[in-house]
């Protein structure tokens, strides 16, 4: 066995020691560079943020600050310019205490959070059951938006458009409001109550606060209908006010008796997982709430914990 | 002018003195109108006006006169502003009517508007053509309103309150509120609101029209289908001018007509110096009421004279003077007789006594009509507002001002036509459908004049307060009737443990198979009428759940036919 002879570009004679020689040397600086490198940019940059935060705490305010911040801060879901949707829970002519609605100060500090991030224009409004004008003062959203600088718009069934729900199997078409449609940050708020068609009112429900039409017809396929309307609205960023759940009587209420202060707040990307997390929080299992499963089933989100890094606090 | 003529200075001082006043009063009435609506605080309503909506119907003598004869009762609080204008008119004459009223204000403005100089001239060349001691008498004259009056008052007598219908500051509030400024609204809307949301323009007209929408409508805006009726009723009454300057306030208005006869007694009197007299008459000839005697400037009918003083103004001799009084001793001031004949006024009297069956007469049910029984030709779903008191008694209390009407948050209250009778006209009826009745709400009864709605709260209303309870129409409501799913009603109820249950149940769904389906059941013994889950029923058209007058606090049990 003669070494074979190669040759190499120059025309020179190279042989297999050589080689190894010569790539060796680079591919174990190749090696060593790429073992060390990722450990050297680990210790320059923060962990992988959180993909949804579980905090509770006595001041709401801050327990949305602390949740969007572990799940990346705000800057992750509004862009500088955008001009952003911030949906609380404003349905009903009912007093904070009364955990109807949305908390005012966790909807003041979200549309905070979202001018800081940059976001030129932050709107608040819903499609109320009560009157609007109670809903909007007695539950104290209107005054905490306006503070913060959000523009609060009455509901106006004028503005609305219809559009199609792709992959909708029981209702084809629906009329929305057109800011909820043409903003470039769509943020869901709602309030964790108990409902008694759905069993629980979540992140999925409170879409129906930006539709028009005759909305009483969603409850006669209401889980089919609210996992399908994913496909129209599917909110950038979920955040579960359950500073108070409403246990008892929902989703109107009326009777602090029924209102549990659990001082939670949950903040996620994922709005089949806000829903799911929520559920626990009534002792309640995923597999008994049509809506979470199908939408799960549908790709919208997931409603497996498990898959989640998931950040606790409090 | 004014120099050499002091009285003069003073007199137009007077004047402008008097358009100043009836501006502030129009321009309150206004501000009634713009806030008499209520806001949300704490976990109830309070009125947003600092000052009473219901102001003007606190202090009109007709209606308390009308409602207190009615009711055989004397309206328990007799307020003090009915007492103030009382003294006024006793004192100063009927300057209510003058200086205050702001329908006469409206009157003037449209006299203004719909009678020109050419027509003051035309009118008043005819007027000098007739003889001096002819007396002006057109078919309808000064007198016909005190014809009305006692009409009217014959009738509330016999228990039948019909002096809403004809009150000057009722016409007004009815007009305005279920009309004017709704139809207002509705241009604001129709203009700015769209227009606000145009491409280029939307930018300078959302702000404005935000201002607009803020500052000059209700918060909680209404709708009424007798809107155009009510429109044509006020814009009648101010139509009339074209004939006569103060065409109602001189010819058929009852409460002139009551303020007038405390006039006639007054004492601020117009008195005129018949030494300077030369009975040009242009006095007589400029009067807007026709107050003075055509050729006998002295004579002046102190029932009609406003005290505007405008004849003082004009009076080439400066010989008229408004004192307590008299300045001069020939200084005269001569009544000018009231031309009520003894035929008119039996006239009034019985034609006013005709009317009380005509006013009365409704259809009852089988049982007859008893006390508090409201009639039967009445639906079922006929209900009052909150707080009403038994049927008859709130017929003979209610003065159709239109106060509650306006200061009901949810526009749920609509006048009757003739649904409850001739007699319940324009009356207020609650009407679920359209607007539901906010549970924690007591506006309505706090802004009644007469307390046909008594006076309630948040706490009495459930059980001293229900307009009805509500009952499922099983063969329209979506789950009994096709077997799918729904529960809206259950979901808007608003008291807690709620009135509605959802129960599972066996049924036919569309296609005839037997499904299980939960379905809404009533829980009467919660429900408080307050009509939510009728309002939200999404079936169209009539709801499938509604709410009925049996179980309503002010009826007896007799009326739900189910038993004690």
């Amino acid at each position: 066995m003669t070494c074979q002879k190669k040759h190499d570009r120059s025309g020179r004679f190279v042989t297999r020691r050589e080689f190894l020689q010569r790539t060796g040397a680079g591919s174990a600086a190749l090696a060593a560079w790429a073992t060390v490198a990722p450990l050297a940019r680990a210790a320059e940059m923060p962990a992988r943020p959180a993909d949804m935060a579980v905090i509770k705490g006595d001041d709401p305010a801050a327990n949305v600050r602390a949740a969007i911040e572990a799940i990346g801060g705000m800057k992750q879901f509004v862009k500088k310019g955008d001009v952003v949707v911030v949906k609380p829970n404003i349905g009903w002519d009912r007093t904070p205490e009364q955990a109807a609605n949305t908390n005012p100060q966790v909807v003041g500090e979200l549309v905070a959070l979202a001018f800081a991030a940059g976001a030129s224009k932050v709107k608040v409004f819903d499609n109320t059951c009560n009157n609007p004008r109670a809903c909007y003062m007695r539950s104290g959203i209107e005054k905490a938006a306006v503070d913060a600088g959000a523009t609060v718009l009455p509901f106006d069934a004028k503005r609305c458009r219809n559009v199609s729900i792709p992959g909708g199997e029981f209702l084809k078409e629906w009329p929305v409001f057109v800011d909820a449609l043409e903003c470039d940050a769509y943020i869901n708020v709602p309030v964790a109550k108990v409902h008694g068609l759905s069993k629980l009112t979540l992140g999925l429900k409170n879409v129906m606060g930006v539709i028009g039409g005759n909305r009483g017809q969603w409850h006669q396929n209401i889980n089919v209908i609210l996992a399908d309307f994913l496909a129209v609205l599917k909110p950038k960023l979920t955040v579960i006010d359950a500073y108070r759940m409403l246990m008892a009587n929902g989703p109107s209420g009326g009777n602090v008796a029924d209102v549990r202060l659990a001082k939670t707040c949950i903040a996620t990307a994922d709005p089949v997982a806000a829903d799911a997390r929520a559920a626990a929080l009534f002792d309640m299992s995923v597999e008994s709430l049509g809506f979470i499963t199908r939408a799960a089933r549908k790709g919208f989100g997931t409603a497996d914990l498990s898959r989640l890094k998931v950040v606790e606090k409090g | 002018m004014t120099a050499r003529r002091p009285w003069l200075r003073r007199l137009v001082r007077w004047q402008t003195a008097r358009r100043a006043t009836q501006i502030a009063f129009l321009a309150l009435f206004a501000y009634l109108v713009l806030r008499g609506h209520g806001v949300p605080e704490g976990t109830g309503w309070r009125v947003a006006a600092a000052v009473q909506p219901e102001f003007f119907f606190l202090g009109n003598p007709y209606l308390w006169l009308a409602a207190g004869l009615a009711s055989r009762a004397m309206l328990e609080a007799t307020p003090w502003i009915l007492f103030f204008f009382l003294l006024l008119t006793l004192v100063f004459g009927r300057v209510f009517c003058g200086w205050i009223c702001p329908l006469g204000t409206c009157i003037d403005g449209a006299g203004r508007l719909l009678r020109p100089h050419r027509l003051e001239v035309k009118a008043a060349r005819e007027r000098r053509q007739r003889t001096a001691a002819a007396v002006i008498k057109p078919a309808l004259g000064g007198h016909t309103k005190y014809y009305v009056l006692l009409a009217v008052l014959a009738m509330a007598a016999f228990g039948v309150n019909t002096a809403g219908w004809l009150d000057p500051l009722a016409i007004l509030t009815r007009g305005t509120l279920f009309a004017l400024a709704p139809a207002y609204e509705w241009l604001v809307d129709a203009s700015l609101g769209r227009a606000a949301y145009w491409p280029v323009v939307g930018h300078i007209m959302q702000p404005v029209y935000l201002w607009v929408e803020q500052h000059t409508t209700n918060p909680f805006p209404h709708a009424y289908g007798q809107a155009a009726l009510h429109a044509a009723v006020l814009l009648g009454v101010l139509a009339l001018s074209r004939l006569r300057r103060r065409y109602w306030c001189h010819v058929l208005c009852p409460l002139g007509a009551l303020y007038g006869l405390m006039s006639r007694v007054a004492l601020l009197r117009r008195r005129v110096n018949k030494a300077a007299c030369n009975d040009c008459s242009v006095c007589a000839l400029t009067c807007r009421m026709e107050a003075v005697e055509s050729g006998n400037a002295a004579a002046v009918d102190a029932g009609e004279c406003l005290r505007c003083m405008e004849c003082g103004g004009v009076c080439p001799k400066s010989g008229i003077t408004f004192s307590f009084l008299p300045p001069q001793p020939d200084a005269a001031a001569v009544p000018r007789e009231l031309h009520l004949t003894r035929r008119g006024l039996l006239g009034a009297l019985v034609a006013g006594t005709a009317c009380v069956p005509l006013a009365r007469l409704k259809p009852f049910s089988r049982m007859g009509e008893e006390e508090g029984l409201a009639p039967l030709g009445l639906d079922a779903h006929f209900l009052r507002p909150p707080g009403a008191l038994p049927e008859t008694d709130f017929l003979r209390l209610c003065v159709r001002c239109g106060e509650c009407f306006g200061i009901c948050p949810q526009n749920a209250l609509h006048p009757a036509l003739f649904q409850a009778g001739l007699e319940a006209l324009w009356t207020p009826t609650l009407v679920p459908r359209i607007g539901y009745c906010d549970p924690a709400c007591t506006l309505c009864s706090s802004v009644c004049p007469t307390g046909a709605l008594k006076p309630l709260t948040p706490l009495l209303k459930p059980t001293a307060g229900r307009p009805g309870t509500a009952a499922f129409d099983r063969s329209r409501c979506i789950p009994w009737a096709r077997g799918t799913p729904c529960g809206v009603c259950e979901e808007m109820c608003p008291v807690s443990p709620k009135a509605i249950e959802i129960r599972v149940v066996r049924v036919h769904n569309a296609e005839g198979e037997m499904v299980d389906v939960p379905a809404p059941v009533m829980r009467l013994d919660r429900c408080i009428g307050c009509g939510l889950c009728e309002n939200k029923c999404p079936v169209e058209g009539q709801s499938a759940v509604r709410v009925n007058r049996a179980g309503a606090s002010r009826e007896t049990a007799a009326v739900t036919g189910y038993g004690p």
